[in-house]
């Protein structure tokens, strides 16, 4: 079953606010235990949803 | 943090970023936001000191700062959608000619002062969510709609909600609010009556408010007038609800005059004519939000009671790389059940089951309810949560510091009390809500009052309104308007329409407070 254009981009919107709610959290956790291979890759993650936010909005 | 002009700029970019994204690309808030977040992000990690760490602990406070407005947004959509699925938006839409038939009536009493009641009610996005898509029905175009209430509300943010943001302002300033209270009074009383004719000139033009003008001058005058007695005595959490009842009460006597009656031709309704029991359930959801708003605020048992549960989080001290401090602090403190969003979720509930009894509602309308709402939300809470994170970012390495200390430092004493309100304006306009700009700037604004030997009470009674005003044109707060009206994604045209008429009462406020301040320092 396709999934029509609009119910898609609502579902991708919705992952990228979850996703950005919760990787400062993540970033947060990682940092404070020396995780900093990780904390790269949450800050990475983090900053790359917004550009998504810049040029697919 | 040493203050440059270089600095200066630096500090202000963030913000410049989002004002020419949407104001001359007409790119929407969400995106123009996101944007400005980059921006922010590369200005404090490479000339402000910022990390890594600090990134993670602004998000993390931006997110508990996004998540008390969503639960509010959240909820006036669901609000929204449920009066759009039982048709009652337009049901209204066909009752307000039946107070009066004269168009300015009908506008001022829609997009001035019912939705400065609804301020009062339910805060954040309300006030817009349930006015706009009212004149929208009533045949006005979504983006005049948008600015009209927008504009039309804008004084009453400052005492709205429970003058959280008022009290905000004399927690950070201590200062007390018996001594600012009677200027703010003035100030916001000062913005009445451009705020009026604004409203009139765009829905009605010029003949309009020719005609409208008596009655705007004499609903300027007793909300006036009941603000300021409101105000003296301390009733500051009422200084929104009070004058906007006594702004209703007065254009409803003035519709009795032969004037402001109308003829009958000015009726354009299809010839739909609606019963005084539909029309009283078609009200329900308004009519119980006030209710229960009323009872959560008012009734002091039961708000004291629902005050019981208080959440709080404790952040640690943050030092920036070049030495800026953001003191250990708590986030503020949310009472989840005495929360206005609850107040919303409940009246919903409610309503819903009134609606469905009376048949307007089937049972395919949850469905659809939930669906309009989830669609609606979504660009709405990004929007919010990103422009929440720039702020954020700003604060903790010292940007949003540097911008206010620049202002404060470089204009002189008989400048800077017209400037204040401006300031106020932009610490608004970026973080969303009148209560942060205050929280940003109030203690900072006493602090330049008292070197400049100016009256601190005026400069920071100045402060709020500025704020207040400022707030409703800020991208996170169009988002959610032009939700409503479907024109989500568009918030750069609506706030390039609305800018230049939201400045003109800010203007006034900042004309008022240069000219009192130099008349209270004896005209030096």
């Amino acid at each position: 079953m396709s999934l029509s254009k609009e119910t898609k981009k609502f579902r991708i919107n919705m992952l990228v606010l979850v996703i950005e709610a919760l990787l400062p959290f993540l970033l947060l956790f990682a940092l404070r235990n020396d995780y900093t291979i990780l904390g790269r890759i949450i800050s990475a993650i983090l900053v790359l949803g917004i550009i998504y936010l810049v040029v697919f909005k | 943090m040493e203050l440059t002009f270089g600095n200066w700029l630096l500090s202000f970019l963030p913000i410049l970023t989002v004002i020419v994204l949407m104001l001359l690309f007409k790119w929407g808030a969400l995106r123009a936001g996101a944007m400005s977040w980059l921006v922010a992000l590369a200005v404090s990690l490479i000339f402000f000191g910022g990390s890594w760490l600090i990134l993670a602990w602004s998000q993390v406070k931006a997110l508990v700062l996004a998540a008390n407005l969503l639960v509010l947004i959240w909820g006036a959509l669901l609000l929204y959608s449920l009066a759009n699925e039982a048709g009652s938006i337009r049901a209204i839409s066909l009752f307000i000619p039946r107070l009066s038939n004269d168009r300015s009536i009908q506008l001022l009493l829609i997009a001035w002062l019912l939705t400065s009641f609804l301020q009062g009610m339910g805060g954040f996005g309300v006030a817009v969510a349930v006015c706009a898509p009212i004149l929208v029905a009533m045949g006005y175009s979504p983006i005049l709609a948008i600015v009209m209430t927008t504009i039309g509300h804008g004084w009453a943010v400052s005492f709205g909600g429970m003058a959280s943001a008022f009290e905000s302002l004399i927690a950070v300033a201590h200062v007390p609010g018996m001594l600012i209270a009677p200027y703010a009074a003035v100030l916001f009383a000062l913005s009445f009556m451009p705020t009026g004719v604004i409203i009139t000139l765009l829905g009605t033009g010029w003949k309009g408010v020719r005609h409208a003008f008596p009655a705007i001058l004499a609903v300027s005058l007793t909300m006036g007038a009941s603000l300021y007695v409101l105000n003296i005595n301390g009733f500051w959490s009422l200084s929104t609800i009070g004058p906007s009842l006594v702004g209703i009460a007065t254009l409803v006597l003035l519709t009795r005059l032969p004037g402001y009656h109308g003829t009958k031709d000015a009726i354009s309704n299809g010839g739909q004519e609606l019963q005084t029991r539909d029309l009283l359930v078609h009200l329900t959801p308004y009519i119980l939000l006030v209710v229960i708003g009323f009872a959560v605020a008012l009734i002091r048992p039961l708000n004291a009671f629902l005050n019981r549960v208080s959440i709080s989080l404790a952040y640690p001290e943050i030092v920036s790389g070049l030495g800026f401090v953001t003191p250990a602090e708590s986030s503020p403190i949310l009472h989840p059940f005495s929360h206005p969003g609850t107040v919303l979720f409940v009246t919903v509930l409610l309503s819903y089951l009134v609606l469905k009894r009376e048949g307007m509602l089937n049972h395919t309308s949850p469905r659809r309810i939930l669906s309009l709402t989830s669609h609606n939300s979504v660009d709405g809470s990004l929007g919010i949560v990103v422009m929440a994170g720039v702020s954020t970012i700003m604060t903790h390495v010292g940007m949003t510091s540097t911008l206010a200390r620049g202002i404060a430092e470089t204009i002189n004493a008989v400048i800077y009390p017209a400037v204040v309100p401006f300031v106020g304006m932009i610490g608004a306009f970026l973080t969303g809500t009148n209560n942060n700009s205050n929280i940003l700037f109030g203690a900072l604004q006493a602090e330049a009052a008292a070197l400049l030997k100016l009256n601190v009470p005026l400069i920071l009674a100045a402060q709020h309104a500025g704020a207040s005003m400022g707030s409703v044109m800020s991208p996170t707060k169009l988002i959610v308007s032009c939700i409503t009206v479907g024109l989500g994604g568009q918030e750069g045209k609506v706030l390039r329409k609305m800018i230049g008429y939201g400045l003109i009462p800010i203007s006034v406020v900042a004309i008022a407070t240069g000219i009192w301040s130099w008349l209270l320092s004896g005209g030096a």
